[in-house]
């Protein structure tokens, strides 16, 4: 067998690994009904924060503690814990992404990705009304 | 026709003009030059030079009039409304300039057009296939500008578009009013750059890193032009200072916005595995093989087809990037989250081009030409027409690959023999086939959201799979709902570093080795001396930075990068003998070897030194939970963390910042002296005897006596018990928040440089608007209380010791009325420094019916204490515990990190700057004396 045969295969087979690790290391998206059935594995769960609800942040107990409660693109609503500070302008976060596992009846996050409206997409308005017609000067 | 009041139309109306007459040039001047190449004609030649100048000027005068647009605030343009304000300070222009995607492409375009100038001049017989390369990719991209509608398909987004002619505007009402730029108030000023952004490097880093992006262009072109002409190994020499350049630049980019990342954004490090970092750091990667392999070719005429092969994979990666970035494709996996923009199609057609042409001339066959260009066009118009665009881009790969491999094998020239195993050649090879695999790599997993798409078609087989493996991933797979690891960075680190220290193994041995065949005696000779002091280096700096045992892959980096940048030493003194201009490569491998080792040391031994200290543990509450993330600092509070003791001083407000001025403090062991006092467990001590005390209370509470009345002492002044004493003052940090109500607020850190170590701190959290009611107390918390439970109210403790019902002999002096029932609460109330307190708020019920609220206020601590409902059945009671704004003491939540050794990281970088500019010098030297001789 030639050298470059031997390179070949090698270099097919560590590609082959790393395709069956990435598929099966990876987590997956899911929601709240398939994160607790199987709370032993760790689920990314796309929703949105439930904003009638309240939000615990009490840093003076423990500042790498949020708790919230977060609905699923099914609707489903869950109470979350996640294990950062409360991220800076989460009331208008427009997505979350949480990466955790369910646990009891709670979904323990240890961490979240977070969506703005405005920081990339965009959100235009321009409206006219008769009380704003004259420039009012800043 | 409507005269619109203090409009702009021109330069919109100009940019247009242009963009549409840069995309016309770009046509006419491939055409000419293809034409010239085919004919010969020098006039066809001077055609092309002709229309490419046209080219040139009208991408130069787009680009010039967005930015007068921009520095003119002609807010009634969207690209302008959307990233400038009239409040921009002139050196964010710049960077408004390319924030957007249309800006960005125009920067990128700019870039390619330079180059293209330059290589009219300097490419001679390349001439005309490169620049015509050139200028069908420049139409690629121009495209992406035109913001033309073709019936339904709208193609391109131009930045010089009104807002009042945006689809979603047209027809509204408003832009039907004559005056509308001033009766509406939104016109009066844009919105303005993202506070994210403002920063020097977002002047500095996009224009390099494109610049790098479009400068890969240079070699890509190169070899297709070779490929199609026939010239298959001529175009390298011309190629490699290009290489070197796109090495030179697009790394040192890569490295700036690592740079930018660590000093301003709060990712809390300089590199995070981010999609957008991969997706920069890939063609990275791809030129760094394709460039090394190109002098291989030179050098032992050998690795032809893996040259050809990187170059333009290396191309095909930039502009993957691009539409992983642009598409909208990465969706949830990327906090950058750039969305589609409504050319997805359009991008994924340029991407597929480049790999079709690509493809196409590797093939070189005219046969496998024939039948490969025939089934892309089948599968193109099966994919558009019959909505099956998954399979119709799946199979085109397939074919692709196949037909690649098929060319290979038939068409592709290959060397007599096998290259020696102790040379140069065979080194570098198996470095770029590394390389390769390293990309692949973070290629396939930053490409996952891509994946889910492909997968669509093989559901069923996908699903079949699942069954018979159990591996959760492929039923994920089949459901399109695979997602990144959950710790991405630890997942890319354990396959990137052995890639890492396998190269780094590479450089080190292959400077010594000669092109072919050496002997290994004498190589090992050559080797042995860095080899063993690398060896002895390696062992005391583990020691000294404590790696443990389980680090085996990051102590192997370790070496090898020391291992690497003595070689490369060890080679530039003593066989260069320090001559400059053959030194460059081994003063670039020296920088990236201290980059990687920087790297490494500061990123494998950061330590997070702020935790939470508080009494709420919650590694209770899951055993994954982390406390030493963050920890909270009250104002005016001395608290150890780490090696210091930190205190949060003062903030103030500096236009749209707020600062926050952090004291460190040295931590020295201190001393007690008999009579010292100091608080612990909420009472006060006094010292028996002079002693230092031991790690914690409990082993040094013989010691202490208690101190059964402190009423004489002036509590304030006495310090909770600690090992430890603030020692002198060491430095401030003065971390920051922006406020922006537009974009949301953003931290920034503050970071204490020492030539060994960084300290970097950030605000992960504070209150920036005051929470309290008219009477001055904050929202109140509920408890619920069985007697004998405790809750905390801030730093304060609050206990339920017990119920009573007020008798009747009791109501004048609870003064409750005659048809009341009441309950008084005994509540305890211990503040932090131990002082108890207890109030009793009463539960009163009115004629059965009716509550009666009764709020307790207690003095020294500022609670206002209520009973709100009472519980027979559980026997948990409610409260309301709200503090007084005053008694509260500010705080906020920081998270500081020790990044040692970071500096080497930093050198890294210009010293590899330096190296790779050095080596594009000497092969531009090298090429001039061959043209002469």
């Amino acid at each position: 067998m030639k050298r470059s045969h031997i390179i070949l295969i090698v270099m097919i087979a560590v590609s082959g690994a790393f395709m069956i690790a990435s598929v099966s290391d990876s987590s997956s998206y899911a929601d709240f009904a398939e994160a607790f059935e199987n709370p032993e594995k760790e689920y990314h769960v796309v929703g949105t924060l439930d904003r009638t609800a309240e939000i615990v942040y009490e840093p003076e107990k423990n500042p790498n503690l949020t708790g919230f409660t977060m609905l699923d693109n099914t609707g489903e609503r869950r109470t979350v814990w996640l294990n950062k500070s409360k991220p800076q302008d989460f009331e208008r976060s427009e997505s979350l992404v949480l990466i955790g596992k369910a646990a009891g009846d709670e979904f323990h996050a240890s961490d979240m990705l977070m969506k703005c409206p405005s920081k990339y997409k965009e959100e235009q308005r321009f409206e006219y009304s008769d009380n704003l017609s004259k420039p009012t000067g800043q | 026709m409507i005269e619109y009041v203090g409009e702009h139309t021109f330069p919109g109306q100009l940019g247009d003009v242009l963009l549409v007459t840069s995309f016309t040039a770009a046509l006419m001047a491939a055409v000419s030059y293809i034409w010239a190449h085919y004919s010969g004609n020098d006039r066809l030649r001077r055609t092309g030079r002709l229309f490419f100048r046209i080219h040139s000027v009208s991408v130069f005068g787009a680009a010039a009039t967005l930015f007068m647009m921009l520095f003119n605030q002609y807010f009634e343009y969207d690209y302008v409304w959307k990233h400038a304000n009239s409040q921009m300070p002139m050196r964010y222009i710049f960077s408004c300039f390319w924030e957007g995607q249309e800006g960005s492409f125009l920067l990128w375009s700019f870039w390619h057009m330079l180059l293209g100038n330059v290589l009219i001049h300097t490419a001679g017989k390349w001439e005309n296939l490169t620049v015509s390369i050139i200028a069908v990719m420049q139409m690629l991209l121009g495209s992406m500008l035109l913001g033309i509608f073709i019936f339904d398909f709208k193609l391109g987004n131009s930045p010089f578009t009104l807002i009042r002619e945006l689809p979603e505007n047209v027809g509204l009402p408003w832009t039907q009013m004559p005056d509308y730029l001033e009766k509406i108030p939104s016109f009066r000023d844009g919105r303005g750059l993202n506070p994210l952004l403002q920063n020097y490097w977002m002047t500095i880093h996009p224009p390099t890193l494109f610049l790098g992006y479009a400068s890969v262009i240079v070699p890509f072109a190169y070899a297709l032009a070779g490929l199609w002409s026939g010239k298959l190994k001529e175009w390298i020499r011309p190629a490699i200072p290009w290489a070197f350049f796109s090495v030179s630049i697009l790394g040192i980019g890569i490295l700036m916005g690592g740079a930018w990342a660590y000093e301003a954004l709060s990712f809390g490090g300089f590199w995070a595995w981010d999609p957008v970092e991969n997706a920069s750091l890939v063609p990275w990667l791809m030129i760094v093989g394709a460039a090394h392999v190109m002098v291989v070719n030179i050098r032992k005429n050998r690795s032809l087809y893996t040259a050809i092969f990187l170059t333009l994979t290396a191309y095909i990666t930039v502009m993957y990037a691009s539409f992983l970035v642009h598409s909208g494709v990465l969706g949830d996996s990327s906090v950058h989250s750039f969305t589609d923009s409504g050319l997805m199609r359009q991008h994924l057609f340029i991407l597929l081009s480049i790999i079709f042409f690509s493809t196409f001339f590797i093939l070189r066959d005219n046969r496998l030409k024939f039948i490969y260009a025939g089934a892309a066009l089948v599968l193109f118009l099966f994919g558009s027409f019959f909505d099956a665009p998954v399979a119709a881009l799946v199979t085109f790969a397939a074919t692709g690959i196949v037909m690649m491999v098929v060319s290979y094998q038939k068409v592709f020239p290959k060397p007599p023999s096998e290259e020696p195993v102790w040379s140069r050649e065979f080194w570098i090879f198996l470095g770029s086939l590394v390389l390769l695999l390293a990309a692949a790599q973070i290629t396939l997993e930053t490409s996952k959201p891509v994946w889910n798409i492909l997968a669509e078609p093989f559901r069923g087989p996908l699903t079949d799979l699942h069954r018979i493996t159990g591996i959760d991933g492929l039923r994920a797979l089949a459901d399109g709902k695979l997602a990144p690891h959950s710790d991405v960075i630890s997942h890319y680190n354990k396959w990137q570093i052995p890639f890492a220290f396998i190269i780094m193994f590479l450089i080190a041995g292959g400077q010594f080795l000669r092109f072919g065949k050496n002997r290994f005696s004498d190589f090992a000779k050559k080797i042995s001396l860095s080899l063993f002091a690398a060896a002895a280096v390696t062992a005391v700096s583990a020691y000294l930075m404590e790696f443990r045992s389980g680090e085996i892959p990051l102590l192997i980096l370790l070496f090898t990068t020391i291992f690497a940048v003595f070689a490369n030493m060890d080679y530039l003194i003593r066989v260069l003998r320090g001559k400059f201009d053959v030194a460059g490569a081994s003063v670039a491998h020296i920088g990236f070897a201290l980059v990687l080792l920087g790297a490494l040391i500061s990123t494998g031994r950061s330590e997070k030194i702020s935790e939470n200290a508080s009494r709420f543990d919650i590694e209770r509450l899951n055993e994954q939970f982390k406390n030493n993330e963050d920890i909270l600092l009250f104002k005016e509070d001395t608290v150890p963390m780490g090696r210091y003791f930190v205190s949060y001083d003062d903030k103030y407000k500096e236009g749209v910042n707020v600062y926050y001025t952090v004291n460190y403090f040295d931590k020295k062991p201190r001393t007690f002296k008999k009579g010292d006092l100091a608080i612990a467990r909420g009472a006060v001590f006094a010292a028996n005897e002079n002693h230092s005390p031991g790690p914690d209370f409990i082993a040094d509470q013989k010691k202490w006596t208690l101190v059964e009345d402190p009423r004489d002492i002036d509590i304030d002044a006495v310090a909770r018990w600690s090992q430890y004493a603030p020692g002198d003052f060491l430095f401030s940090l003065k971390p920051r928040i922006q406020l922006n109500p537009e974009f949301g607020n953003v931290a920034e850190p503050a970071t204490k440089r020492y030539w060994n170590r960084d300290v970097y701190t950030h605000v992960r959290w504070a209150e920036l608007e005051a929470d309290s009611n008219d009477a001055g107390f904050r929202s109140a918390d509920t408890l619920k209380l069985a007697v004998g439970d405790t809750a905390f109210v801030g730093s304060t403790m609050i206990r339920l010791n017990g119920l009573s019902v007020i008798r009747p002999e009791q109501r004048e002096e609870y003064m409750t009325g005659e048809n009341d029932l009441a309950v008084r609460a005994m509540v305890g109330i211990r503040d932090d420094r131990g002082n108890t307190f207890e109030v009793e708020p009463l539960y009163i019920l009115r004629d059965s019916v009716m509550h009666i609220p009764d709020p307790v206020i207690q003095d020294e601590t500022g609670l206002q204490v209520s009973f709100i409902k009472i519980d027979p059945l559980t026997g948990q009671h409610e409260f309301s515990v709200a503090e007084h704004y005053s008694r509260r003491k500010e705080f906020i939540v920081m998270q500081a990190i020790q990044f040692p050794m970071i500096n080497i990281l930093w050198i890294g970088c210009i010293v590899m700057f330096l190296g790779t500019m050095m080596a594009v010098r000497h092969r531009i030297k090298q090429r001039k004396k061959l043209k002469a001789a």
